[in-house]
């Protein structure tokens, strides 16, 4: 039946994880990509390639003590629905969930890791924490991946390091990358600037489901683009120094708004607080945005008594997939829209309005955030 | 050569495409090659790049001819009988032999994503021949000279710190 829901831990207590810096910084990830040597890349592998290097994999993955207890499960043995409630964890990716047979998905116990076998590389490990903890994220994934060589033989070369399907992901194979949620930015209309700075520096930034999607929930990932030539810690430390100052604009920006414009701010808050509260039929994308005014809200007092748990969940149990699992039959888009509505109106009867008034912003807490 | 799309810098990024056997072959600069996105990783569409440059491309053939292109377009990849053509139209390569067997235009690319061609992060426990290691840590104490000298003291601690560690793994004195 729903064998991924019963694994994975309730939304309530997933976005209960806190992690530093977690009000701006969502979660921190670290992606590994590795391939079998010897044996052609996913993309090219016959059909029974495919299945022995899943095989394999899956079995040298079995026999490690960080993987114990894990779930594991061909691709082929999910229906859509559980696939998509992994895309909307950030376990898996949408190229992922399309696969079929020849595929597998891995998750640890404390879902801190998830290999995917037989996406565009033969493994494609992550570790993926709570706020800002991307140092701890690497180590924890340079872990699993230092385990899974003993077992495995990976495609290597001395020059070009670790082998993969593209050469964009030649050498380290990895990616690092972190959810940030910048409403004060994008409120500011100082997004684009940033997003040109990242990339001048070399960090790549996408929306809420990587690559090529558009920024939902004033949500970005940012990430390394370069992964040949530096070290895996001059890759970290250069995206953690970024983030850093990431954070700080956001902070500035936030500010700037309750100085300069705090009628402008209070006005989309509280209009976000009265369509969520009040909707009886509301689009996923509208949820979304809404609800990271709620959250900006919680963050700058104006919901005193909530935590930003309440939003953090909120976007989860709201998205199509989360949605759709409590019921057996189907719903369509409409009806979807209308349940979601139903949701949020019953989650946020007890939220009372925002305050009309900024409450002091104490100045030793955000001084506090940026020197932990 | 000059970037055919801007004509100012010089260009760095070469690609071929192949069409019911007539060649296309354009070079763009590095800052073109970001602005249509052939940088984003895992999304490299030369059509899409080819497109949008069509009418420069067209200008570039001269009576239709096929144009004279690297060799190495002929190649066939003995492990797994990829081809340049299928690397160009698919943008991800066969198996692991193909770095070998499409050097060039593999380099080009590397050269326009990559911060160096030699790989100095992880080396899996099995493949790690002294001289290998040697070569690392040669290149690591170049960085830490560089970064000394740029007074770049936080990045030279960093890369201290990589050096004694692998230095202590693999019980290198030097």
């Amino acid at each position: 039946m729903m064998k991924v829901d019963d694994f994975l831990t309730s939304p309530t207590e997933a976005c209960a994880k806190t992690g530093p810096m977690d009000t701006i910084v969502l979660s921190s990830r670290v992606r590994l990509a590795r391939n079998l040597a010897g044996t052609p890349f996913p993309g090219w592998a016959k059909k029974n390639e495919k299945q022995k290097i899943c095989d394999e994999i899956c079995s040298a993955a079995q026999s490690i003590d960080i993987l114990k207890d894990a779930f594991i499960e061909s691709m082929a043995n999910l229906d859509a629905l559980e696939k998509n409630l992994l895309v909307e964890r950030h376990l898996i990716s949408r190229e992922h969930a399309a696969k079929n047979h020849g595929s597998a998905v891995i998750i640890s116990k404390n879902q801190v890791f998830c290999l995917m076998i037989n996406e565009e590389d033969h493994i494609r490990m992550q570790s993926l924490l709570p706020g800002l903890q991307i140092k701890e994220a690497f180590a924890q994934i340079d872990s699993l991946d230092s385990a899974l060589e003993t077992k495995l033989e990976f495609a290597f070369s001395p020059k070009l390091g670790y082998l993969t399907a593209c050469p964009t992901n030649l050498g380290t194979g990895i990616r690092a990358s972190v959810m940030l949620h910048l409403p004060g930015l994008v409120l500011s209309e100082q997004i684009n600037q940033i997003i040109n700075a990242s990339n001048k520096l070399g960090l790549a930034v996408r929306g809420l489901y990587g690559e090529g999607t558009e920024a939902l929930g004033n949500i970005f990932q940012i990430s390394n683009q370069k992964t040949l030539g530096l070290t895996e810690t001059e890759i970290v430390e250069r995206l953690i120094k970024v983030v850093h100052e990431l954070i700080k604009h956001e902070e500035d920006a936030r500010a700037k708004l309750i100085e300069k414009k705090p009628k402008f701010l209070l006005d989309h808050i509280g209009r976000a607080y009265g369509i969520l509260s009040n909707a009886h039929s509301i689009e996923s994308k509208e949820a979304m945005n809404l609800l990271s005014l709620f959250h900006l809200g919680i963050d700058l007092g104006l919901f005193p008594g909530n935590k930003v748990s309440l939003p953090k969940e909120l976007f989860l149990i709201t998205q199509p997939a989360h949605l759709q699992k409590f019921l057996s039959e189907q719903l369509s888009p409409k009806e979807r829209d209308v349940l979601r509505a139903d949701l949020l109106r019953k989650r946020l009867a007890d939220v009372k309005k925002p305050l009309s008034k900024f409450p002091n912003i104490d100045t030793t807490s955000l001084d506090k955030m940026q020197n932990p | 050569m000059l970037c055919c799309i801007c004509k100012k810098n010089e260009a760095t990024v070469h690609l071929t495409q192949i069409i019911n056997n007539k060649v296309q072959k354009i070079d763009i600069c590095e800052e073109c090659s970001k602005l249509k996105g052939i940088d984003l990783p895992e999304s490299i569409s030369f059509t899409e790049l080819f497109m949008d440059a069509g009418q420069k491309i067209d200008s570039l053939i001269e009576d239709n001819q096929p144009v004279r292109v690297k060799t190495s377009h002929d190649l066939k990849c003995p492990g797994c009988g990829y081809t340049e053509a299928d690397f160009v139209k698919i943008g991800r390569l066969g198996c692991p032999e193909c770095y070998n067997t499409f050097t060039e235009t593999i380099n080009e690319i590397i050269k326009s994503v990559h911060e160096g061609t030699q790989h100095i992060g992880k080396t899996p426990v099995k493949v790690q021949p002294v001289e290998l290691i040697k070569e690392k840590l040669t290149i690591l104490q170049k960085k830490l000279k560089d970064a000394v000298e740029r007074e770049s003291f936080e990045q030279a601690a960093l890369i201290r710190d990589e050096i004694n560690k692998l230095k202590a793994q693999y019980k290198l004195d030097d």
